[in-house]
């Protein structure tokens, strides 16, 4: 009996100490084979305040897209970046940019329905993530059947948002949240690529786009901030100051908040709360321009790492 | 016997620290009460019995856009006595629950943002008791 005992209890230990350990791995980890050979050595962990605000920020890649389709643009794939060769990502820091831009693009194929180039996409996504090591979190087999079938969109943007999801979740609790940073700065300037190349496009700009856009402003406030933490490192730092740059195109964006009456009503079977405060955007022209080429700018930069 | 049970209870411990196995499964079961909406985002909340008022809870933070109606549906997983309450928070300000005043706990509740930005979302069990459950966020688009 006690033998007995002592051999479960032998097979759970084996078993608990399988699972992953949290694993902390440097900044040296993360710029990989930089060929510029540039890269300082910077071995502190990320820091608390930097994953909070990385917390605060994750937002779907799709509800741009999401947007874009309500508001009766036509879907283009002159907005998403070719794909052409990603083993020119030959570190962990461009890979992840990199991974995050296609993340994003792939939100807007899913949404526009478009499975044809998912495939595409769906690839270099594998190549790069498995030179990550996140490979686990895609079930590319199934990603693969529901692509070839156009009746399964639904599920097929579920499964690749919920890989992305548990991937983000993963690096977080494993001392790998600055990857996890750098795919939300990929996805986040994508996303923000697609929809002001739309208003670029469009002689009469629709307020909608328009507003997300400026409410972007926040967004960008956080990413900037967030990268400030890593100033010490000079691809961090590069990345920082596009994020400034950024930052500062968007001056003269205003938003005030009026006060309306709350209320509650059923949609689709489900009590819906409509809050009381109403928040108005407003993008001068001139800044919407300016926040147009630096969108452009940055978004280029990060795909000719 | 007394060294082996102690290190049979230690190995139990030890490996029941780390994960709810069948969260995944929820959160796929889940989903599918979500009708014509978009997932974003799924939650998963494990916590032990308290007697601590207010009953602990788990935090998250998303972003949610002007213009956009929010859902957020819960599961509470089986074998758990605990009902998931789910409020959300624009600052320090309630916005909305799934408990209601009659002490009802719906499993859906719908979100319609005035107001873009960080909102919270705070994941309790009803008077404490232990559960197990999944919140799923998603968004209804437009017609």
């Amino acid at each position: 009996m006690n033998k007995l005992i002592i051999v479960l209890a032998a097979i759970f230990l084996v078993l608990a100490s399988c699972k992953t350990e949290p694993k902390k791995e440097s900044f040296d980890d993360i710029l990989g084979d930089d060929s510029q050979g540039t890269s300082e050595v910077v071995t502190e962990e990320m820091p608390t305040e930097a994953l909070q605000v990385l917390q605060n920020i994750s937002s779907s890649p799709v509800e741009m897209a999401a947007l874009l389709q309500s508001t009766g643009v036509e879907f283009s794939e002159r907005y998403i970046t070719e794909i052409q060769d990603v083993d020119r990502y030959n570190t962990d820091f461009k890979r992840a940019l990199n991974l995050g831009i296609l993340g994003a693009d792939l939100g807007y194929l899913n949404m526009y329905k478009k499975t044809g180039p998912v495939m595409n996409n769906m690839q270099a996504i594998r190549k790069l993530s498995e030179e990550l090591r996140v490979q686990q979190f895609f079930d590319f087999q199934t990603i693969k059947r529901l692509a070839t079938n156009n009746e399964n969109i639904d599920s097929l943007m579920y499964i690749t948002l919920q890989s992305f999801n548990n991937m983000d979740t993963y690096l977080q609790q494993n001392g790998r949240s600055e990857v996890s940073a750098l795919i939300l700065c990929g996805t986040w300037i994508e996303g923000m690529y697609i929809a002001t190349q739309v208003l670029n496009d469009s002689k009469d700009k629709n307020p909608e786009i328009k507003e997300r856009i400026g409410d972007q402003k926040a967004i960008v406030e956080n990413l900037a901030t967030m990268l400030s933490y890593y100033k010490n490192n000079p691809q961090f730092q590069n990345l920082h100051k596009l994020f400034e740059e950024l930052l500062a195109s968007y001056e003269g964006v205003t938003t005030t908040i009026t006060q309306g009456e709350p209320e509650q009503r059923e949609i689709d079977g489900i009590l819906v709360v409509i809050p009381n405060e109403i928040s108005n955007t407003e993008v001068p022209d001139e800044t919407l321009d300016n926040i147009i080429s630096t969108v452009a700018k940055v978004r280029n930069n990060l795909i000719q790492l | 016997m007394r060294k082996a049970l102690a290190l049979l209870v230690m190995a139990l411990v030890f490996s029941a620290g780390s994960g709810w196995a069948q969260s995944d499964e929820l959160v796929n079961t889940c989903v599918l009460n979500i009708g014509n909406a978009t997932y974003m985002k799924d939650f998963k909340v494990k916590l032990q019995q308290s007697s601590v008022k207010p009953a602990p809870s788990s935090k998250f933070s998303i972003l949610f856009n002007k213009g956009t109606i929010y859902k957020l549906n819960t599961c509470n997983a089986d074998g758990y006595e605990g009902k998931a309450i789910v409020d959300l928070y624009d600052g320090n300000t309630k916005v909305t629950s799934n408990l209601q005043p009659d002490g009802e706990v719906k499993d859906a509740i719908g979100f319609f943002c005035q107001k873009s930005g960080v909102y919270k979302i705070d994941v309790s069990f009803k008077d404490g008791k232990e559960g197990a459950a999944v919140v799923i966020v998603s968004f209804m688009q437009k017609k």
